[in-house]
């Protein structure tokens, strides 16, 4: 985490070591890297397998289908290799991009509001940090692409302008399809279409999702329902960086990745699915806290670890931990949620 | 966690618990998180992520013969946030509201911070919770600080206890203004005490109650 010696050159000694120490998307793993190369030694077989698997079935069809068969094995997993076009293409990115050229480009050209433009660039350097690649003075400066992606984007959807976490998941973009054009269209995909309105300005589908959580935790592990109602406002205290970020930061990267994938082809289900894993898993550790602190420390443990690092293992678990989750439950709850929040709102504080 | 029953303390059990929560809000980018990080793990770097939401740590101070365990709250400075986050005003007793001194538009907004945290949180005597306001990295620049008369009237007139020229990068100032909140934090604690239990021994007279807050400047 220290910086001081973090811009110095790597130690004389073991110049290789250092160097080696950054995963493949450029985030510098000092504390972590031997956890991370396991996993990835184990992991290494099934992208292979997958990989090989995905090539065949892009060979035959290769127009992206809405199908049992590409759903099992967008849930399997999507080799980085074809993740943009995968995204891309499930997501209705694509069809955006192609339909509209040249319009990124001319929200770039505009002339753009200075209040939006500054506080996107307070968080320029506040967002991956402990990324060789979005270093102010790295190459190829992913930073730029970044700020441009916000910029464009605040612009072009100014109901919601620029919220803290958008940076944050422009960058996984960027990292990911290597292009700015892409990453905007993707970033209008999960917020125009595929997330509830997690960051306009009232939040209202972040704060109803929270609730939504909340309610699926109290049917699914009543006694853990029990404990967190006792805290008035927990559900936001030790979720709402989850949904923001969709786990970037939360989760290790390659599991947010998986997660992600299925977030692009089947919507934002998933991101329930994930939660109630996480808290289910540890309901014994939950049920143990004695206080608002404990909880949440317990809630900031449950993301890290073997449970979470272990991708294909952990993505098996949110299809079958969590039981049944209908679409229907899903939106009926936010409805009510959604309802309650708005009248306690109107009753005033 | 850290809340251990005092009567496990053996040779500690008599010492008095006070627990404080304490809000560090402002603008986004002006070092809160920082600040804290500072203060509680005696650590700084400029690798920090931007705030999400909410986070809050702990701080136990022994203050004299008594324990003050400081629960403190780092909000995100995003106004969008302050909807969600309303809930953890709740029972605040002090804030700290922090701005940027290279940044003049996050000194202008400290108003703005303050009005909000006033209208979400008040003591049970109706006062405002005690509020220094910190100028955060003052390491890098003087210039909105350097008329210490102006901001001692700018405290005053706003309703804040005090402000501190502060560096988390430095580490300046931050442990002297956390101590001073607590004493303005535990002074009003003991006025409310005498407001709220008519029948305890302390003498009728409190006119001065009214001032315990605004009135004692550095």
């Amino acid at each position: 985490m220290e910086t001081e010696s973090k811009g110095a050159a790597p130690q004389p000694q073991e110049p290789q070591k250092d160097a080696e120490r950054i995963d493949p998307y450029g985030f510098e793993r000092r504390h972590d890297f031997e956890s991370y190369t396991g996993m990835m030694s184990e992991y290494v077989s099934v992208l292979h397998r997958r990989s090989m698997r995905w090539s065949k079935l892009l060979e035959e069809t290769p127009h992206v289908e809405k199908n049992l068969t590409v759903k099992r094995f967008v849930r399997k997993g999507v080799p980085n290799e074809h993740r943009a076009r995968i995204w891309m293409a499930a997501s209705g990115a694509q069809e955006q991009l192609e339909s509209r050229p040249g319009y990124y480009r001319s929200l770039l050209a505009m002339e753009h509001d200075a209040r939006l433009r500054d506080t996107i660039h307070t968080d320029m350097h506040r967002t991956f940090p402990d990324n060789i690649l979005f270093r102010s003075q790295g190459e190829p400066g992913l930073q730029r692409a970044l700020f441009n992606v916000l910029l464009a984007y605040g612009h072009h959807n100014q109901a919601v302008g620029y919220c803290q976490g958008m940076n944050f998941i422009a960058g996984y973009l960027i990292i990911i399809t290597k292009d700015e054009e892409k990453s905007f269209w993707l970033m209008d995909a999960l917020l125009g279409t595929i997330l509830p309105d997690y960051y306009s300005p009232a939040m209202l589908g972040l704060r109803t999702d929270q609730e939504v959580l909340g309610e699926l935790v109290k049917s699914k592990a009543p006694a853990v329902g029990q404990l967190m109602a006792q805290y008035p406002g927990i559900w936001t205290l030790v979720v709402s960086r989850w949904f923001i970020c969709l786990y970037i930061d939360i989760l290790p990267i390659e599991t947010v990745l998986r997660i992600w994938d299925c977030l692009f082809y089947e919507g934002s289900k998933v991101l329930f699915r994930v939660a109630l894993t996480l808290v289910l898993h540890h309901q014994t550790e939950v049920l143990r806290a004695r206080s608002l602190p404990d909880v949440c420390q317990c809630f900031k443990q449950m993301t890290s670890g073997a449970f979470t690092l272990d991708c294909h293992a952990f993505m098996q678990k949110i299809f079958t931990e969590p039981g049944s989750l209908s679409m229907a439950t899903i939106n009926k709850l936010r409805e009510k949620c959604r309802r309650q929040i708005q009248e306690e709102e109107s009753r005033g504080p | 966690m850290t809340n251990h029953p005092s009567h496990s303390n053996g040779m500690q059990s008599l010492r008095k618990e006070h627990l404080y929560k304490v809000l560090v809000i402002g603008d986004l980018g002006v070092g809160k998180t920082s600040i804290i990080r500072r203060y509680v793990h005696q650590t700084y770097s400029t690798n920090y992520r931007a705030t999400i939401g909410v986070d809050f740590a702990l701080k136990v101070l022994n203050w004299d013969s008594e324990t003050v365990r400081l629960q403190l709250w780092d909000i995100a400075g995003q106004e969008r946030f302050g909807n969600m986050t309303r809930v953890y005003y709740r029972e605040a007793m002090g804030a700290v509201i922090v701005f940027d001194v290279t940044r003049p538009t996050t000194f202008e907004a400290v108003i703005k911070w303050k009005e909000d945290l006033d209208s979400k949180v008040m003591l049970a005597n109706g006062q405002s919770i005690a509020t220094v306001l910190l100028a955060n990295k003052c390491d890098q620049g003087r210039e909105l600080t350097n008329n210490g008369i102006k901001m001692d009237q700018f405290c005053k007139d706003h309703g804040f206890v005090g402000w501190f020229e502060t560096s988390a990068k430095d580490n300046l100032n931050i442990s002297e203004a956390a101590n001073f909140l607590v004493k303005h934090i535990m002074a009003t604690e003991n006025d409310i005490l005498k407001s709220v239990v008519p029948d305890t021994i302390s003498p009728q007279i409190d006119s001065n109650r009214q001032m315990s807050c605004s009135g004692c400047f550095k």
